[in-house]
């Protein structure tokens, strides 16, 4: 098949310190490594590229407009249907490009969670709350026209398709991690964990993310087993970067203080080796409005370390090989995860089983180039 | 200058904890109006504060624009609602007022069908003036008066619409109470609906004394009429059972409830104030004593009910238009083995156990102490007990699912140490209930030394997990409408005297060993309530427990938490049998207003 699409501009709800960022940076500079020309859009602060370890591409601002309709893209792909991503396009549909719409999670559930609004009231386009809401959330109303107006859609994880329109194409990738600094590491630095109070018959649990109003009930699952865990003969702390937006904790830390050690927010290239730290690594939660939906940033670093990965059968669980490549559980709740620890922590070989499917199934199945090979032959179907 | 600092701490605060960014939002959302960080206990409905009644309903009620948008609604199902009410000696002005309030429903599709049995010219008068303006208004004149289920009957025999609502012809009804059924039978496969209810005085100015009912609570029904109004039932159901029987006419409705319970269990609740039921002397609205005749009936009622579900047990009145059931005589009794767990306070155990020989009246039963680390203790060597030596190391979920494994009876009671039996039928009084095909866990009335109630039922949602309610209520009040005083579903009971039949017990696992302390009888109950088993707190079995006022020295907050990660869906669902307008701080009954989650987080 001759590949016409060269120019693709992809456009961000958020400048490039935003949680999709590294997503679409990765797609694009891959995009570049093949030979394309790529650009991102995004609504304000350029010097917020320095936040992506590498940029090939080149940043536009939304303002810059007239500059990217000289340019003339032949793709322009939007970082999912948000509100300020949406007027942005009435600004630049004249392009005569190929728009397809990227989907990365329920956009209905975050504007309900972020506003706190019940279904019924989402839908409500009276409603005071949706008239100012920020720009940077999908409109329950308009996002359903903005869709519409796709020429196809990439996809984070195949639930998705129940968002988009039926009669168009659709391709589905996972993301993976950064292969520069994510690298499969068994060794456990026992000197850093000693830095960080981390006594040698503890065992480490690494959770990088923040706790917001979508997920701050899974955190607690993870923090509730690490203090049961703890409770129950097995000492264990857990290693906490990020931000906690939510109060998940209830009015006092003590129950589970003494097992935390919190980094707060940090570079993300320490990330990678305050998460080699970590004996297992754990994903709390369940299949529910909110993880059937989105493919969790963290799981292909997770898996990209090679260390016993505890996961709920939803979004990637489902296809993960449950005792092989994963820990699956039905409902990655507290009690499932220190079950599920106390079987991984008691068996040697059963441990080096799972660390060994892990990094197995991030080889196979996790990789930008892969990645944007896809979605480049996905471009020029249309 | 103190308010000054303060706030500068606080920004100091934000700026570490959340950076920037974070105090941005802050600021962004203190203009909006909302608190920019929150904190969500659990996530839950957070703690509701006692309000007064013209309070909540200013607060919960539809103002007249919300009405108006009612009357814009297109339901997918919109049936004809039919309502009925027998006329008889009927004041003008309660025509006039009920008059009024059916014509002013926001949903339009309903029919009213008046039956009047003493054809006074003034009534037809006023009929007449309202059925030029309102064509589903239909009016018919008995030859005689049949009595209050006949003529019901004969309103019921002119209906044309899908569900019936009766309507009392000195009451009224809320603008809303017909949108509020048609909304929850376009959500539902329903075929019974009873609302919320309130007074009005009897100029009709005032509302006052409003009832807010528990969800559909049959065991609680038997005991007193706490369905009332409004009731609207699917008429073909209706015609099923032929309607209301005159044998029991000044409890017609109560009766044709319990035969309603017979056919379906299809029933529905709406926890919203949809009736305003007439304060007057000759009604019980007024007077509880009005219709003398009332306990005699509602008895006989039961008793037939009881006899048709093949129920063992009978139906005496206790006061009040309360009533119990006394288990009958059986010819068989299972065999119950009660279990005490022996790990604290072990001085307590002799008294325990003296009042459970000395009192219990059941012939059959064994009695099993787990001891766990109780050294020093005197062997329990001159009673029939089996004891079972647990790790000191164990948990009171381990100690019982041991002590469960080594029963040979067919029930398990779960018994404190500190607990001494009052009264002498409890078993028999548990057994009753425990052995229903639907029954999970039954728990008993636990008073405090001085007779004050300690547990009578938890409500899930309080203190955001779970508590006990009516604490402190003296043990023979009547409680709400008869919560205290009546057999009763519950979310959960405590596991100080908690009766389960053994097999389903194993078949749940028994109690879930993660908790250190506290939560596991939760945790059990809640797994009985997701299973579809029903819960159910017995006051007429009185133990008596040792526990200090100040609430359990071992509460555990990583129990909390384990409990609440579990079944944090089920308690944000709000407690099925505490009405969603009821405090939960304290567990009292009293009005309480609960605020719903107001949350903004940053997405990035």
């Amino acid at each position: 098949m001759e590949n016409n699409i060269k120019k693709i501009l992809f456009v961000l709800y958020g400048d490039l310190s935003c949680n999709s960022a590294y997503h679409a940076s990765s797609l694009a500079n891959e995009m570049v490594k093949l030979g394309n020309e790529c650009a991102i859009a995004i609504p304000a602060n350029k010097e917020s590229v320095w936040f992506q370890p590498e940029h090939l591409y080149e940043v536009y601002l939304f303002s810059d407009y007239e500059e990217l309709m000289r340019w003339n893209p032949d793709v322009i792909h939007y970082w999912t249907p948000r509100e300020v991503n949406r007027v942005f396009h009435e600004k630049i549909k004249s392009i005569a490009a190929k728009v397809i719409i990227h989907l990365e999670d329920n956009e209905i559930n975050i504007t309900m969670n972020s506003l706190g609004l019940s279904h019924e009231e989402v839908n409500d386009s009276s409603l005071e709350q949706l008239k100012n809401m920020p720009s940077a959330l999908s409109h329950p109303v308009y996002y359903k026209e903005f869709i519409k107006k796709a020429n196809g859609y990439t996809l984070l994880i195949d639930d998705l398709k129940e968002f988009i329109d039926q009669d168009k194409p659709s391709c589905v990738f996972w993301p993976a991690a950064d292969n520069n600094i994510f690298y499969q590491n068994e060794h456990i630095d026992d000197e850093e964990k000693r830095k960080l109070g981390i006594k040698s018959n503890e065992l480490t649990v690494v959770y990088n993310g923040n706790a917001h109003n979508s997920n701050y009930l899974e955190v607690r699952s993870l923090y509730v087993a690490i203090a049961l865990l703890n409770r129950e003969g097995i000492p264990v702390k857990i290693i906490r970067t990020g931000i906690d937006y939510v109060n998940f904790w209830g009015n006092d830390k003590s129950w589970y203080s003494e097992y935390e050690i919190s980094l707060g927010f940090i570079e993300r290239n320490r990330i990678p080796k305050i998460m080699s730290l970590s004996d297992i690594f754990i994903q709390p939660g369940r299949d529910d409005t909110f993880n059937k939906y989105r493919f969790p940033s963290k799981l292909p670093e997770f898996f990209s370390i090679g260390k016993p990965v505890i996961l709920p059968k939803t979004n990637i669980g489902k296809y993960l090989v449950h005792k092989e490549e994963a820990y699956v559980l039905d409902v990655a709740d507290a009690v499932s995860i220190v079950e599920a620890v106390k079987e991984i922590v008691n068996d040697k070989d059963f441990y080096r089983t799972l660390a060994t499917g892990a990094r197995k199934f991030y080889e196979k199945n996790l990789s930008w180039k892969k990645n944007a090979e896809k979605v480049l032959e996905f471009y020029n179907t249309l | 200058m103190i308010k000054i600092k303060t706030k500068i701490h606080t920004v100091i605060k934000i700026l570490r904890r959340y950076g920037l960014r974070g105090f941005v939002f802050a600021i962004f959302n203190k203009l909006r109006g909302r608190t920019a960080l929150y904190g969500v206990d659990d996530g839950l409905r957070e703690a509701a504060t006692v309000i007064t009644y013209e309070e909540w309903i200013a607060k919960n009620e539809y103002n007249d624009a919300e009405l108006q948008k009612q009357r814009e609604v297109l339901f997918a199902y919109a049936p004809k609602i039919s309502i009925v009410t027998p006329l008889y000696l009927t004041p003008q002005k309660f025509l006039v007022d009920l008059l009024e309030s059916v014509c002013s429903q926001t949903y339009s599709n309903w029919e009213l069908c008046l039956v009047d049995a003493k054809n006074e010219s003034s009534i037809q008068e006023i009929v007449s003036s309202y059925s030029v303006r309102y064509n589903n208004i239909r009016y018919k004149k008995l030859e005689c008066n049949l009595g209050i289920s006949e003529n019901t009957n004969q309103g019921l025999e002119m209906t044309t619409g899908a569900y019936v609502i009766f309507l009392d012809h000195d009451d009224t009804l809320s603008p809303f109470a017909l949108y509020e059924v048609v909304k929850a039978l376009n959500n539902k496969e329903i075929d019974v609906i009873y609302s919320d209810l309130d007074k009005i005085t009897q100029d009709g100015e005032k509302r006052v004394e409003p009832f807010f009912k528990p969800q559909w609570s049959l065991e609680y029904f038997r005991s007193v009429m706490y369905v009332g109004h409004l009731l609207c039932v699917k008429k073909a159901l209706l015609l099923e059972i032929n309607g209301f029987d005159k044998t029991y006419d000044g409890v017609q409705d109560f009766e044709l409830m319990l035969r309603l319970s017979e056919k379906t269990s299809q029933v529905y609740h709406i926890p919203k104030i949809l009736y305003h039921w007439r304060i007057s002397e000759s009604s019980i609205a007024g007077n509880i004593n009005a219709k003398s005749t009332i306990d005699d009936l509602q008895r006989k009622a039961v008793n037939a009910h009881l006899l048709r579900c093949q129920v063992g047990g009978t139906a005496v009145s206790v006061g009040y238009h309360r009533l119990r059931i006394i288990p009958n005589k059986k010819s068989y009794y299972p065999k119950v083995s009660v279990i005490v767990p022996n790990k604290t306070a072990p001085e307590l155990i002799s008294k325990c156990l003296q009042s459970i020989y000395g009192k219990t009246s059941y012939p059959n039963f064994e009695v099993i102490i787990g001891n766990s680390g109780t050294t020093g203790r005197k062997k329990i060597s001159s009673r029939n007990v089996i004891e079972v030596e647990c790790s000191k190391h164990c948990n009171y979920s381990e100690i019982k699912n041991l002590c469960a494994k080594n029963s040979s009876g067919e029930y398990l009671v779960f018994l404190n140490n500190n607990t001494e039996i009052v009264t002498d039928n409890w078993l028999e009084e548990m057994l009753f209930y425990a052995e229903r095909n639907d029954a999970g866990a039954v728990g008993a009335l636990l008073v405090y030394p001085d007779m004050t109630v300690q547990h009578a039922g938890i409500a899930l949602g309080m203190g955001g997990a779970a508590g006990h309610l009516m604490q402190g209520f003296p043990y023979e009040a009547d409680g709400y409408y008869g919560s205290l005083k009546c057999v009763r579903e519950v979310s959960a009971v405590s596991t100080a005297c908690l009766m389960i039949k053994k097999r389903l017990f194993f078949d749940i696992d028994g109690f879930n060993q993660h908790y250190a302390a506290c939560y596991h009888d939760v945790d059990l109950c809640c797994t009985l309530l997701s299973a579809g088993y029903k819960n159910i707190i017995n006051p007429n079995a009185i133990i008596k427990h040792y526990e200090s006022r100040a609430g359990s020295e071992t509460y555990n907050m990583v129990d909390r938490y384990v409990f609440l990660d579990k079944f944090w869906q089920l308690v944000a669902q709000g407690d099925r049998y505490y009405n969603v307008n009821l405090d939960l701080q304290k567990g009292n009954y009293q009005i309480g207003e609960q605020h719903k989650k107001n949350t903004f987080c940053p997405i990035w």
